[in-house]
């Protein structure tokens, strides 16, 4: 094999043409798509930092660095579910292997959500992606315990990309918790993730993307859930860890009658990034949406949010609300909130609201009235920050969520 | 005990805000066992005083000592002060959403009493409390004072000074707002709170709630000077004729 190296347009990016020999899988088809998901990655150029989604992170952060490679070999995925969803004919395993056998159809809906043109860091996923996870949860099938996928961050110098597809069938609901932990410590490393969800008629799922990556990895996740006539999607994003964190999060509001929420944590300090985009995209009727987003600074940390609501013209009766609330631990910290509405029909309720401040000092003052020092006292206000929105949220997925933050919040530099 | 122990001293306190003195040298004692009355017309200075004695961050001493059991306290922050067995009942008590009333009482009274008391003290202690001021349990798990009714704050903060047993309690105007049931609960609360070793200082601008609670001596604050003190039949007096009559005698003084 000869291996030529060259710069490509603007970006700066170098290369080989072909698509990388580790990410081939000997699955005919997916293997063509992968190719045609590298050329178009590697005739990309990098996005226009003017574009809303880049202005606040950098998108070279998120090419495959000269020289990386994407890792192969030890699966970091591990699926956890418990017996009785196996009895109820769940489907959870790895994705390369349902795509081997084509179960369920799966060629025709991956990448459905999210194919290779969504952007640049999902057509690098699109062509690389190396493990991953296929949850199915069949018709009227109602899941108790979670369906857990934890995944292992990168180590350094290395590029791990992956994917995940859950479909929730008619009538079915199902909980399914996707949490990345571990990777460099420092250095670099990349991991990209792309999540997309089918949730089926008046079915219901609740999505849990939480990270607690090491500082050295950067991080790009897309998540597309799209909703069928009277489905239910609760997100409950929690994103603790990473160096630089980016997040697309999404709703398709696409069925009448579907409703999403989003309830979203970030609690961030020292110097890391974190960036999260949150859509609300409705087309169907009488489809309602709401997203609670709170974030936590301390030191130098920077966060960015921006949120999409989408109203089609052929949509009426919908209702979409949204909210983000920063609290700033630091006065170095910095956080930055964007409501984009694109609302092109009249028959809508619509609300969106965001803040950013430090902790009110009269809060501080109230308590330190009652003999709390001021360390307690911060500790008080945030997790009752925090709590306005856990407290929407079922006791199992909430409790670890408040647990890390109460660990974070021992070691926030002021 | 000794009837003229002082609980709480204040020798020529002078309080600045942005630059500005507001407070212009002011004397005051509290004794074990006593109840005072600080009242004023609005604008005096009463809140400024009662919030500088706790410790706000926000108003300058710009002199003078504040004394707690005989030790200086001006220089200690407010968390410090409270532990100490210092209590201020706001006047308008801020919302810490998401933070449940019990939690607070918790966190509150593990830091006076330099211990952890257990749920189960802890709990029997606030069920006690919330039955005397007249508060459904339910109460407990609410965010504090998040939506709370004007009469609700007030009686918050009676519970929270039935918890916190201080030595010294300044309560400003915890009787603005309410209807004359919640009045009259919230009076009483204090009144069995008051015990011989406590002090407490009844900041108002009505008589309202002195009907409920006799002072053993009242002052009057007027730009941030004490300019008339007495017994409880001064409180008759201003209830008659209002401030307009001292607010003369300020003028005639200033001249003098």
């Amino acid at each position: 094999m000869t291996t030529t190296t060259q710069k490509t347009g603007e970006s700066g990016r170098t290369g080989e043409h072909e698509l990388p020999e580790a990410a081939r899988t000997g699955i005919g088809w997916l293997d063509e798509a992968r190719e045609t998901a590298w050329r178009l990655h590697r005739s990309l150029p990098l996005p226009d930092r003017a574009t809303h989604l880049w202005r606040y992170t950098d998108p070279a952060r998120f090419a495959l660095p000269d020289g990386m490679v994407p890792r192969s070999g030890g699966d970091p995925v591990e699926i956890i579910v418990d017996d009785e969803a196996r009895r109820a004919g769940v489907t959870a395993g790895p994705l390369l292997e349902a795509a081997r056998t084509d179960d369920d159809g799966i060629r025709a809906r991956l990448g459905a959500l999210v194919p290779a043109e969504f952007g640049f860091p999902e057509s690098l996923n699109a062509a690389l992606w190396s493990s991953g996870s296929y949850v199915r949860i069949p018709k009227g099938v109602a899941l108790d315990q979670p369906i857990r996928i934890r995944t292992t961050g990168p180590g350094e110098g290395t590029l791990q990309a992956m994917r995940t597809l859950v479909v929730v069938e008619e009538g079915a609901s199902a909980t399914v918790v996707e949490e990345a932990r571990g990777g460099a410590e420092r250095g670099d490393a990349r991991l990209n993730e792309v999540t997309e969800v089918l949730v089926g008629p008046n079915a219901s799922v609740r999505l849990v993307p939480v990270q607690h990556l090491e500082r050295g990895v950067i991080s790009h996740r897309t998540l597309r859930a799209r909703l069928d006539r009277d489905a239910r999607a609760q997100l409950v994003v929690a994103s603790f860890g990473a160096g630089i964190y980016k997040a697309d999060l999404g709703a398709v509001l696409s069925g009448d009658g579907s409703r999403s929420e989003i309830a979203g944590f970030s609690f961030t300090d020292r110097r890391q990034q974190v960036d999260h985009h949150t859509v609300q995209d409705h087309s169907g009727h009488h489809s309602t949406s709401d997203i609670n987003f709170r974030v936590v600074l301390g030191g130098r940390a920077r966060s960015a949010y921006t949120g999409l609501i989408r109203i089609a013209k052929d949509a009426p009766h919908c209702e979409a609300f949204q909210e983000n609330r920063n609290l700033l631990l630091s006065d170095r910290a910095k956080a930055e909130s964007i409501p984009e509405l694109e609302i092109l029909t009249d028959e809508v309720r619509c609300t969106h609201g965001a803040t950013a401040g430090p902790i009110d000092p009269e809060q501080l003052f109230y308590l330190a009235s009652r003999g709390m020092a001021p360390e307690e006292a911060t500790r008080m206000i945030v997790s009752g920050f925090l709590e306005e929105t856990l407290q929407a949220i079922p006791d199992e997925i909430a409790e670890p969520i408040r647990v890390e933050m109460h660990e974070r919040m021992k070691g926030v530099a002021r | 005990m000794s009837e003229t122990k002082s609980l709480l001293a204040c020798e020529g306190v002078r309080i600045g805000i942005a630059g500005k003195e507001v407070i212009r040298g002011v004397d005051l004692e509290l004794r074990a066992g006593e109840k005072v009355a600080l009242m004023g017309p609005n604008g005096s200075g009463k809140s400024t005083l009662v919030n500088t004695l706790m410790g706000h961050p926000g108003y300058e001493l710009l002199g003078g000592k504040i004394l707690l059991d005989g030790e200086e306290i001006q220089d200690l922050p407010a968390d410090e002060r409270a532990r100490k067995g210092l209590f201020l009942g706001f006047q308008y008590p801020v919302s810490i959403p998401g933070v449940s009333v019990a939690n607070v009482l918790r966190a509150a009274v593990n830091a006076r009493r330099g211990k952890e008391v257990s749920v189960r003290e802890f709990r029997k202690e606030m069920m006690a409390a919330f039955e005397m001021l007249n508060i459904d349990p339910k109460f407990a798990a609410r965010g504090l004072n998040e939506g709370f009714s004007g009469g609700e704050k007030k009686r918050a903060e009676v519970l929270q000074m039935a918890l916190l047993k201080p030595r010294v309690a300044l309560m400003d105007e915890t009787d603005s707002g309410l209807d004359i049931d919640a009045l009259k609960t919230v009076a009483g609360g204090i009144m069995k709170l008051s015990g011989p070793e406590t002090g407490v200082i009844l900041v108002t601008h009505y008589q309202r709630l002195l009907n409920y609670i006799q002072p053993d001596r009242v002052h009057v604050l007027m730009e941030g000077r004490i300019v008339r003190s007495g017994g409880a039949d001064l409180v008759d007096k201003l209830e008659e004729e209002g401030y307009d009559w001292l607010e003369k005698s300020v003028e005639e003084r200033q001249e003098a």
